[in-house]
């Protein structure tokens, strides 16, 4: 019997900064192409840990795999498409086309001598085609709306072919037409078989579209299917409400 | 009048007459090295907000300028010398949150050029006229620079385009680029290395106080017809040849500091461009 190799596979993590403990002894598995959203009230640890899973922090105690490589090695990163925080990083004004934004998708890919090949060139086409903007490749990304520099991104993750793709509140900001298109995308995307994990304020949508959540607030509230699907009002009152509470509520 | 008076017997003929002078032919070789060189470095600089680190460099570099002259190496390399332990200082500033980086850029800016003024009135024998260094002269440029100045140029180019993808990356996004498995701290610090080199060949030309206006004004010229990257760069070392040209000529028939003339020269060519920008998309 063949044993899969979690996508993510964290254990024991703890993270924190000026004895502050941000994240306490976490542990959950994503396996390779299930589609998690992470869900949580503002400061509870969200974005910490995403940033946890790309190596951008290192955590007091615990270990972060993905497929079975630790965080700390560039190969076990190269496997990840990352979607920041959308208009969080890129200045709109920046002088390049999506063409050269997506293309950026492969440099982690490819060594300092390795020309640009004909591989390359596919994988950066399919993405273009997977997230429909193909018309835009030769438009400078100031020219784009924020839906369509948000589609040239997620192009961009999948130029890299990865096999997991962790999205950071990417529909946020997006009016409802380019948020659906987005959550469309996903599901192609998620249905090719990546796994996607995505940090969302929009808990309506999480049992429409992801198969399981993970809900923290320093610590793993709850992770799996039903039992993470709480409404918005619930997840104010995480702010306020204890552990116990929210466990007990929802049966974990 | 005067300004008039040097500048209308400027015809092709005695244009060319002016490279009948040795030290014109090599002003113009290292000008035009530099000026490909400086915005193919600065386009990185400038899309990553990095202009201050600029300015510290070529303080810093006086520094060098000054330390070479007065242990008799060459200028260029004791330049390049005193960028790189400044880039490696201030980084460990930061890294070991001594300082923050803005104020860890302030210490180097300052104490570099205080230092260099210094070294440069302690040398023995004197004789130095700092202003070449602060504003750049064309009359100092040797054919032994002529040499370093391509080389190092050559060398600072070629290693450009062999990280131009990463540089590109990590200037698009930081944490996209690390968090996919770039190491973007020794990307930063090879680009810091290279704006070193390319400030260390500019002095002579430029000036220390001028260098960081080549490396950033013809890529904010290019950036105005909103382009892809590679093209905003084609662009940036066009303008830049241009007003290096121009600019020494200019420095040359009214006799003043070659680096104000071809920064001036690059200012109104960035001025042309926006007006030219600005009137197109009234048009539209």
């Amino acid at each position: 019997m063949s044993v899969i190799t979690p996508a993510i596979e964290v254990s024991h993590l703890t993270f924190g900064r000026n004895n502050d403990i941000l994240l306490d002894d976490f542990s959950f598995t994503v396996n390779p192409g299930e589609y998690v959203a992470v869900i949580g009230p503002n400061g509870g640890g969200k974005t910490t840990l995403l940033r946890l899973l790309l190596g951008l922090q290192k955590p007091i105690s615990g270990t972060i795999k993905i497929f079975g490589l630790p965080v700390s090695s560039s190969y076990a990163l190269r496997r990840i498409g990352y979607i920041p925080q959308r208009g969080g990083l890129i200045d709109p004004q920046f002088p390049a086309t999506a063409e050269e934004v997506v293309c950026a998708g492969r440099t982690s890919l490819l060594g300092w001598f390795d020309r640009f090949g004909k591989d390359d060139e596919d994988l950066v086409q399919k993405a273009f085609e997977m997230m429909d903007i193909t018309h835009l490749r030769h438009r400078v990304i100031a020219s784009l709306s924020g839906g369509e520099r948000q589609r040239v991104l997620l192009a961009r993750a999948l130029a890299q072919d990865p096999g997991l793709l962790i999205l950071d509140e990417p529909v946020d900001g997006l009016d409802p037409s380019s948020r659906e298109d987005f959550y469309a995308s996903l599901k192609r995307i998620n249905k090719a078989g990546t796994a996607i994990l995505f940090v969302t304020h929009d808990v309506h949508r999480i049992s429409t579209e992801a198969d399981s959540a993970i809900c923290l607030r320093h610590e793993l509230v709850c992770h799996g299917t039903k039992s993470c699907m709480i409404s918005g009002k619930e997840l104010q009152n995480m702010r306020h409400g204890s552990h116990k509470e929210l466990v007990a509520h929802h049966g974990v | 009048m005067v300004l008039i008076k040097n500048l209308w017997p400027i015809t092709a003929f005695n244009m060319l007459e002016l490279f009948h002078y040795d030290f014109m032919v090599r002003a113009m070789e290292a000008g035009i090295i530099l000026a490909i060189v400086a915005p193919t470095i600065g386009i990185f600089f400038v899309v990553r907000r990095y202009s201050a680190m600029a300015d510290t460099l070529a303080h810093v570099s006086l520094a060098g300028v000054a330390g070479g002259l007065f242990l008799g190496i060459s200028t260029v390399w004791a330049a390049f010398i005193a960028c790189v332990i400044a880039i490696f200082g201030m980084e460990r500033l930061r890294e070991k949150r001594i300082l923050s980086s803005d104020t860890a850029v302030s210490l180097f800016l300052f104490g570099g050029l205080a230092l260099g003024v210094v070294l440069i009135g302690l040398r023995p024998g004197g004789g130095v006229n700092v202003a070449n260094y602060l504003f750049g002269s064309i009359l100092t440029v040797s054919s032994e620079d002529v040499l370093q100045i391509a080389i190092v140029g050559l060398l600072t180019f070629i290693t450009t385009l062999l990280f131009w993808r990463s540089f590109f990356s990590i200037s698009l996004d930081e944490d996209v680029a690390q968090g996919t498995g770039l190491s973007v701290s020794f990307l930063n610090r090879t680009l810091a290395m290279l704006g070193a080199a390319t400030i260390a060949i500019s002095i002579n030309v430029v000036g220390m106080l001028l260098v960081g206006a080549l490396m950033v004004i013809p890529v904010l010229a290019s950036m105005q017809f909103r382009m892809g990257f590679k093209q905003t760069w084609l662009f940036s070392v066009a303008f830049s040849v241009v007003s290096v040209v121009v600019g020494l000529i200019l420095s040359y028939m009214l006799n003043l500091a070659s680096g104000a003339t071809i920064v001036l020269c690059s200012v109104v060519l960035f001025l042309l461009v926006l007006a030219s920008t600005s009137f197109s998309q009234k048009q539209m």
